[in-house]
């Protein structure tokens, strides 16, 4: 090989390693300066005071915001850096949603699977019409208590994750009474997104299973601090145990900002995020009787819906959509403003207050 | 006085399967909090604590799983790698 074949090999060579590495660089990560993507710089400012001053003692971990695909500021506190990974509690119930997406365009699963076809345990003739659909949107109709720390003697949701059920969680959500009609009432709860996850795990082989977060979307999207853990029977803790690097969780956002499309390629059906998005039915019935406005709720994400008493948020645009956690775990996305906005922490009395943090963002863009 | 009324109900119901709770939850978070996240074991121990302290804590760093007993009940949470994290075995 002559001297000019080499370098011309080695620059080829040098391209090809170049493009390869850059497949996934949806997100600009080179921190831009906040006035060219159109914020105030003093306002943000405000808002990431607001999060990390430890005067309000809000005990946030991390946050970023991305504008137009691009990285406007970022912070980490705590002891963590961009390197960590972070609980994403029930924030894990929309990546679930991102999964079964994933598995609706792949023909793996269809919405309208009947979930006694996967659980044959659920009891009474109410079962016999709840589908995945119901499941989505906390909807199925089983008798479910989803409190925490603030009542953990009657919580189903305790028990699941920590007395003996965490061996079978899906399993635990099915064996509980059917007592509404599915559809018909809408109640959050873990236990659904567990089963969700465990008609997953039925509907493909154990290998397939084990490995289809990273091989259908982890690893599409770049993303490579991924832990999701699972209960005693290996499923996937849909409700609760995903672990995500804040900068690999607003890649999910970016995602669903983008339609389900990462890199030219159709991740999810093109009607996926519509899907998610839209208020479901059994919300609306039961916003009717809410006293004050409460955030709506599409399949597996929670909205700023209108309601009869306005909007959850007031101060964030209505087309707001979000992954909310435990301890004040926020993923954001506001198509109308093209950001995507991510807050992680340890806020274990739940102390700050997130219809200031969308007013102060908000009115920080110029 | 509600942390005593609390402490007074679990210790006449120590044979309640409810019980495993205190420790199941403290072993599952503290080991996630170490080996998952990797953060100190004071941050943790904060983090993982709920109503009640662990009476004991026993932490191998070398294979990775801790074991936490609380009212009568003990739970070993075993770190079983990247992918997969904790998991809560007995």
């Amino acid at each position: 090989m002559s001297h000019g074949e080499m370098m011309r090999t080695l620059i080829f060579i040098f391209i090809f390693a170049l493009t390869v590495s850059n497949a996934h660089s949806v997100i600009n990560w080179k921190q831009h300066l906040p006035k060219e993507e159109g914020f105030d710089k003093a306002k943000l400012d405000k808002l990431f005071n607001y999060m990390f001053d430890k005067k309000y003692k809000h005990n946030t971990d991390a946050a970023l915001i991305i504008r137009n695909g691009k990285l406007i500021k970022e912070q980490y506190s705590n002891g963590y850096s961009l390197e960590h990974t972070h609980r994403t509690w029930s924030i894990s119930k929309s990546v679930t949603n991102t999964l079964i997406g994933i598995a609706v365009h792949k023909n793996i699963l269809n919405l309208q699977a009947k979930v006694k076809d996967f659980y044959p345990q659920l009891t009474g003739d109410k079962s016999d019409t709840m589908t995945l659909d119901h499941l989505m949107k906390m909807s199925s109709g089983i008798d479910w208590k989803e409190h925490y720390e603030e009542n953990p003697f009657s919580s189903d949701v305790i028990k699941m994750l920590y007395v003996y059920e965490y061996k079978d969680m899906a399993g635990y959500t099915a064996s509980r009474p059917v007592i509404y009609d599915p559809g018909k009432r809408f109640y959050y709860s873990s236990g659904e997104s567990n089963l969700i996850m465990g008609m997953l795990k039925k509907s493909m082989g154990i290998s397939d299973y084990e490995n289809f977060p990273w091989k259908h979307l982890f690893n599409k999207l770049g993303i490579t601090s991924a832990t999701w853990e699972r209960d005693g029977k290996d499923v996937f803790v849909g409700s609760s145990y995903l672990f995500l690097s804040p900068r690999d969780l607003s890649k999910i956002g970016q995602l669903y900002l983008q339609n389900g499309i990462w890199n030219k390629e159709q991740i999810l059906p093109k009607d996926w995020v519509k899907y998610s998005t839209t208020p479901n039915k059994a919300w609306l019935l039961k916003q009717e009787n809410d006293e004050v406005a409460k955030p709506g709720y599409g399949a597996q994400w929670w909205l700023n819906a209108q309601t009869k008493n306005g909007l959850s948020h007031p101060h964030a645009p209505d087309d707001i959509y979000m992954a909310l956690g435990h301890h004040g775990q926020i993923l954001a996305v506001l198509p109308s403003q093209n950001i995507i906005f991510v807050r992680m922490g340890a806020d274990k009395d739940e102390k700050i207050d997130r219809k200031e943090i969308f007013k102060l963002l908000m009115s920080s863009l110029k | 006085m509600k942390i005593i009324s609390i402490l007074i109900v679990l210790l006449l119901c120590t044979s309640c399967d409810f019980t495993k709770a205190f420790s199941s939850s403290f072993a599952k978070e503290y080991c996630s909090c170490r080996f998952v996240v990797g953060q100190s074991k004071k941050l943790c121990k904060e983090y993982a604590e709920n109503i009640l302290p662990p009476w004991t804590i026993k932490e191998n760093e070398e294979k990775k799983y801790v074991t936490v007993g609380n009212l009568f009940k003990s739970t070993t949470a075993v770190y079983t790698g990247k992918k997969y994290g904790c998991s809560i075995k007995d």
